[in-house]
């Protein structure tokens, strides 16, 4: 079977010197975009992120959908001196999380899984559709706008607990089509 | 109404028009006429987290929006539907007006850089009714006028949101993020867009309808010391630094007004067209001599002339106007007023307009719809917890 197909044009992204522990030849977006300048991230619509893992999360959110599947988004930085390896994800929302990024493959773009995220030392790595990101697959049910999913990442430097707020959004259209590798 | 009274509301409403927006030296420009402090120091944004919400204190920029939304859901579960749209939107516009884009936004080129956007929010009777929220005895559509056509197409809605920035575009892609962030939650029912007049020299910063009549000379006091623009001590209590809004669509039909004749024009409005002096002599700012008469005997400023009838007869009857022109298959006004209480401080003057103003000729109310406009939203919180707590 055929990887994941965005619906989604390509939008090139800056190549940062962030390695991304996958097989796949692909470019991560530097978060030098973000534009939540000046907006600071509130309680009740914002990012968390937890104290086990040195890793943060900015600018967080997940796509409303009345679908079975959905992927969440935002911003992780790593604050330490080494590199910190992001190797899954869980949600209780969600039936099988993973993470994913988007390559072009005989020009058009197709999300592939991915074992880890690397988040290289006082580095970040943007989840961005059209780019990496985390899908959440097999929903236990639909995600109501404004509502919050909690998510866990799991990293080499402990666990990264997040809670994101649920956005009606138009883009990131995927259509599951499982791969053999999954 | 005294003479006192109109003096003052007269002398009151030129230093309001010109100094509402003093936060702004961009705003102070259009106003004032001053330049900006310098070049190097951007002027402060309008502040998102505030007492007050922002889009009403601020100079009206050159362009407006009002979009009205009708919240889907009516059974239980819409004041938390209602809730969550709200902090969506709070996230939003907070991300907006300070110069960045809304966390789903892609196309984060067009992002405010005239540092002017203003997001607010105003609630219509059917949010309070939907969500179990207390309403203002005052939140309800306004009587119908003899005068009105009011179309359905304009109507009064659960939810309105206010969009003002000096760049259309900015507006425009604002807008499509302030619909999207709803999609789910409230469809939207119309959108009012609207423009106002490049500043002009000796227009003394007011700008000129489609008339050509310089609209919005006799302002409040922005201070607002009398508690005309906000609500004191709120009830209820998200009331509290919140306000009303009167959103009125009125058609202009300029082909007739085109034969009307200059003399007739300013008799019609009781000022001269030209500077807007009153027709009893001074600057635009002089209070007008209501009392004074030709050589006939008949007034010189007209028993229903529009100044004389829009004038305050008690002293709360006064709001603070910033009127918009649209244009397109047809022309006029998206008049926009803010008050306190609008059926004690628009509804009088409303009442005097229907019965007798020479303008109503050439004007038609088409549109109507009364918004509360909440108490601002505190730093670490959002819309939902002004509105609900």
């Amino acid at each position: 079977m055929s990887n994941y197909t965005h619906a989604i044009n390509f939008r090139a992204t800056t190549p940062c010197a962030i390695a991304v522990a996958a097989a796949v030849l692909l470019t991560a977006s530097c978060s030098s975009s973000d534009s939540g300048a000046g907006a600071t991230t509130t309680t009740r619509a914002g990012s968390t992120s937890s104290a086990a893992s040195p890793l943060t999360f900015t600018n967080g959110w997940v796509k409303a959908t009345d679908a079975d599947m959905s992927s969440a988004f935002g911003t992780l930085h790593n604050p330490t001196g080494a590199a910190i390896t992001v190797t899954g994800v869980t949600s209780s929302v969600s039936g099988d999380a993973q993470l994913h990024t988007t390559v072009m493959t005989n020009g058009t773009m197709q999300m592939k899984q991915v074992s880890s995220f690397s988040v290289p030392a006082k580095g970040s790595v943007a989840l961005a559709p059209g780019g990496n990101h985390i899908m959440l697959m097999k929903l236990k049910s639909k995600l109501r706008a404004g509502e919050t999913v909690t998510l866990t990442l799991r990293t080499s430097a402990g666990d990264l607990a997040l809670k994101l707020v649920a956005r009606p959004f138009t883009g990131a259209n995927e259509t599951y089509a499982p791969s053999s590798a999954s | 109404m005294s003479r006192a009274t109109g003096r003052r509301a007269v002398v009151l409403g030129a230093l309001g028009g010109v100094a509402v927006g003093a936060g702004s030296a961009v705003a102070a420009d259009r106003t004032t006429g001053r330049a900006p402090v310098s070049a190097s120091t951007p002027p402060p944004r309008p502040a998102f987290f505030a007492a007050r919400q922002p889009g009403v204190e601020q100079s009206p920029p050159a362009h407006a929006c009002w979009i009205g939304f009708d919240l889907t859901g009516t059974g239980t579960g819409t004041r938390e539907d209602a809730r969550r749209l709200l902090d969506l939107w709070s996230d939003d516009f907070a991300r907006m007006m300070a110069g960045g884009s809304a966390l789903t936004d892609q196309t984060g080129e067009l992002t405010d850089a005239s540092r002017t956007l203003t997001i607010t929010v105003g609630l219509g009777p059917g949010f309070c009714a939907k969500t179990g929220l207390t309403a203002p005895a005052w939140l309800t559509p306004l009587p119908s006028f003899a005068i009105d056509r009011l179309q359905d197409s304009w109507r009064q809605t659960d939810l309105m949101i206010q969009i003002r920035c000096e760049d259309p575009i900015v507006l425009t892609h604002v807008e499509q993020q302030v619909r999207l962030t709803a999609t789910g939650t409230a469809t939207r029912t119309w959108t009012q867009r609207g423009f106002r007049a490049a500043p002009r020299e000796g227009d003394h910063n007011i700008g000129r309808n489609a008339f050509g009549q310089l609209d919005g000379i006799v302002n409040p006091d922005p201070a607002d010391p009398d508690h005309l623009i906000w609500s004191a001590a709120g009830s209820p209590g998200w009331l509290a630094d919140g306000t009303s809004l009167v959103l009125r669509r009125i058609r202009m039909d300029l082909d007739v007004w085109a034969g009307v004749d200059p003399v007739a024009r300013d008799n019609a409005i009781g000022r001269h067209t030209s500077d807007g002096s009153p027709l009893t002599g001074g600057a635009f700012n002089s209070a007008p001599d209501l009392a004074r008469k030709d050589s006939v005997g008949f007034p010189v400023i007209d028993a229903a002339s529009h100044m004389r009838q829009a004038m305050p007869r008690k002293p709360r009857e006064r709001i603070l106007r910033a009127p918009y022109t649209y244009s397109g298959d047809e022309t006029g006004l998206i008049f926009a007023a803010y008050q306190a209480d609008p059926t004690k401080q628009f509804l009088p003057i409303q009442r005097r307009l229907a019965e007798s103003d020479l303008l109503n000729l050439w004007t038609t109310p088409i549109g109507s719809a009364v918004y509360a406009i909440p108490r601002g939203v505190q730093r670490g919180h959002t819309l939902g917890d002004a509105v609900f707590g």
